[in-house]
């Protein structure tokens, strides 16, 4: 039953999906761009001071970049499911719509997990070329937070998508937004660092919150 | 319904109320006040701060208002308030810019003559704040070791940085991103041979080339023997300081200065905190009652005729005034308007019973979470939210809630209220 989830999902979200990993890598090369061109502009000694030792950020841009994409994932997985309330039907299936819940959960995490491990990974690269270790660490504790906060909103989305009740669409979505904020804070680069394994906890509770919704669009009264 | 979503689900909304309701209401309600000013005025020879009040101003401080804010106070030690320009006229070398514009320079104070160019040129200050200690800030352990003669009146940065392996000082050329062996041996071989044991615990310097000179870094070895390691024509300078490795040297905080009196502050692993001076590397304790490094931030203030030490946390300032020995001479303390209860604390007292805080604190610039609790008054608040949700909950269902429910608006107040609000509309 999971791999028929798993491959009902794959074929709903691959094209859109696809666009948004397309997106991702011209952003990764802008990025690459953007970071060659600061070398260009200053001697190398001059940028690492500005980077390493005053904390200037040089890929601000990715900051939000996972907000988005966990948000549209939510959208492209969620959306169509709600539309005809065609959810109903993976519901019905005789497995029980926890385990159906968390399973397309699993797949839009999948999904997103690898796009945020996709940027990560491009970012380290495009650190390495041009900064020593230090600040390839530093530049991934910078941006881990952003990446959990795309989680956050993919999570809150799907809270807010799945509700039947508009009132309550409204407050899951302040309550995405609100889970989301705890990882976005202008703080100085890699300063979340000792907080980063608690900060997964509100993630786990999201997932598992999200199967209140699910239980309310099964059990709802139709008509 | 499952009633473990639910309960993870209202585990949630209490979570987030939590962390946004108390920051909501701050950002409302709440006079965000910087810390009070204190100094030693050599006019009056006593204490004298400025501060903002918080609160209802003072009759006495209201009288000055036309001279600048009512709330902003300055105040001598002995409570009476002036106006600011008497403020400054008793800080002749603080606002020594002004007391040349109102024509007041140079002064005599103690039958000494003091003009402007003698204040500036013995004037200095140096800071050390708890948030700015390497374990409290996420720095970047990759230091410039600067040409402490360079050759001409502009520091530059040198090409490479340095960074402190288990059992090198390891240089990388910027211009390569890559390992400098010529450098990286040179300098490892020096140390090594000075007793330079690895790994090290702290490098200290200043990391500028926004300064007169350069003294390079202050490197701690294993053992807690201090190192003074410069470039000096591109080649290694390195010395051991005769500090006492008992001492356990946890910071230097270096700020090279023209006088070259002192290279700058030592903090110790007991907390105590020296200066530590040009004359062979010899530490001068400074007797700083109930400092805490890693709560308070200290300010030293050089000026031609004294020096004060002004320390601080969030709600207490002292002050020490020393003598050329840097023994105490005269010691003040006060307790900041900032620290005072005002209605908009005691309500939120009573609103929340805790918050969840997430963010950089006072003393420390990493994000830490952390649990606020409330005061006595909180338990009043949680009452009358239970109070509340029960009443509420008769009037508009008809019905007592549940007994679960309640006890969580008793347990967390206003927090288990909207949660359980939100509970109602969703059954």
């Amino acid at each position: 039953m999971i791999q028929a989830i798993f491959r009902k999902e794959f074929f709903k979200i691959r094209g859109p999906g696809l666009l948004v990993i397309a997106a991702h890598i011209c952003i990764l090369l802008y990025l690459y761009v953007a970071t060659r061109r600061l070398f260009m502009l200053d001697h190398p000694e001059v940028v690492w001071y500005r980077v390493l030792h005053l904390g200037q950020i040089h890929f601000g841009l990715l900051k939000n970049i996972p907000l988005l994409s966990g948000i549209l994932i939510a959208c492209f997985q969620f959306l169509p499911e709600m539309w005809g309330e065609r959810f109903r039907l993976s519901l019905h299936l005789p497995v029980p719509p926890g385990f159906v819940a968390l399973t397309h959960l699993l797949v839009g995490l999948t999904v997103y997990c690898a796009m945020a491990l996709a940027d990560l990974f491009g970012l380290g690269l495009i650190t390495g070329l041009f900064f020593p270790w230090q600040g390839i660490k530093i530049s991934l504790l910078t941006a881990l937070p952003w990446t959990m906060a795309g989680a956050g909103a993919y999570l809150g989305m799907a809270l807010a998508l799945l509700e039947p009740n508009f009132r309550l669409k409204a407050v899951n979505l302040l309550i995405g937004a609100g889970i989301t904020g705890l990882y976005l804070q202008t703080v100085d680069p890699g300063a979340y660092e000792p907080c980063l394994a608690l900060l997964s906890v509100p993630l786990g509770l999201m997932m598992l919150a999200v199967l209140l919704p699910v239980f309310r669009f099964r059990c709802r009264r139709v008509g | 319904m499952n009633p473990k979503a639910q309960a993870v689900y209202y585990v949630l909304v209490i979570l987030v109320s939590a962390v946004y309701l108390p920051m909501l209401y701050d950002k409302i309600f709440m006079d965000e006040v910087e810390k009070t000013h204190l100094f030693y005025s050599p006019v009056s020879q006593d204490f004298i701060l400025m501060e903002k009040i918080v609160g209802k101003v003072p009759d006495p401080a209201k009288g000055f208002a036309l001279d600048h804010h009512s709330n902003q106070a300055y105040m001598k030690a002995d409570g009476t308030y002036v106006p600011r320009k008497t403020f400054e006229r008793h800080l002749p070398f603080i606002y020594y810019k002004n007391m040349e514009i109102r024509g007041l320079l140079p002064i005599t104070l103690n039958g000494q003559t003091f003009d402007k160019i003698t204040i500036k040129a013995q004037r200095r200050v140096l800071e050390l704040k708890a948030k700015d200690l390497a374990e409290k800030s996420p720095h970047v352990p990759f230091y410039p070791l600067l040409e402490s003669n360079p050759g001409q009146a502009r520091l530059v940065f040198p090409e490479d940085r340095f960074r402190m392996t288990d059992s090198d000082m390891e240089f990388i050329n910027a211009d390569e991103n890559a390992v400098d062996p010529v450098f990286t041996k040179m300098y490892t071989y020096t140390l090594k041979k000075k007793g330079f044991k690895f790994p090290a615990r702290s490098v200290n310097g200043k990391f500028s080339v926004l300064k007169p000179f350069d003294e390079g870094v202050f490197i701690v070895d294993r053992d807690y023997h201090v190192f003074h390691v410069k470039r000096v024509n591109d080649k290694p300078e390195i010395k051991k300081t005769p500090i006492s490795p008992e001492l356990r040297i946890r910071a230097i905080q270096v700020s090279e200065n023209s006088q070259k009196k002192f290279y700058g502050l030592a903090l110790e692993g007991n907390g105590g905190i020296s200066l530590m001076s040009y004359d062979n590397y010899r530490l001068i304790p400074l007797p700083l009652n109930n400092f805490d490094p890693d709560r308070m931030d200290l300010k030293l203030i050089f000026n031609p005729l004294y020096c004060t030490a002004v320390y601080s946390d969030g709600t207490v300032i002292r002050a020490v005034l020393l003598d050329d020995s840097f023994s105490p001479v005269k010691r003040y303390e006060h307790t900041m308007s900032r620290a005072t209860a005002t209605p908009a604390t005691r309500f939120r007292n009573l609103l929340f019973p805790f918050a969840l805080a997430l963010g950089p604190t006072p003393d420390s610039r990493y994000v830490k979470a952390r649990l606020v609790p409330g005061t006595i008054w909180s338990l009043s608040g949680m009452g009358i939210c239970a109070l509340l949700f029960a009443g509420g909950a008769k009037i508009f269902t008809g019905q007592w809630p549940r007994g679960m429910r309640t006890a969580t608006v008793a347990l967390t107040g206003l927090y288990g209220l909207v949660a359980m609000v939100i509970a109602t509309i969703s059954d």
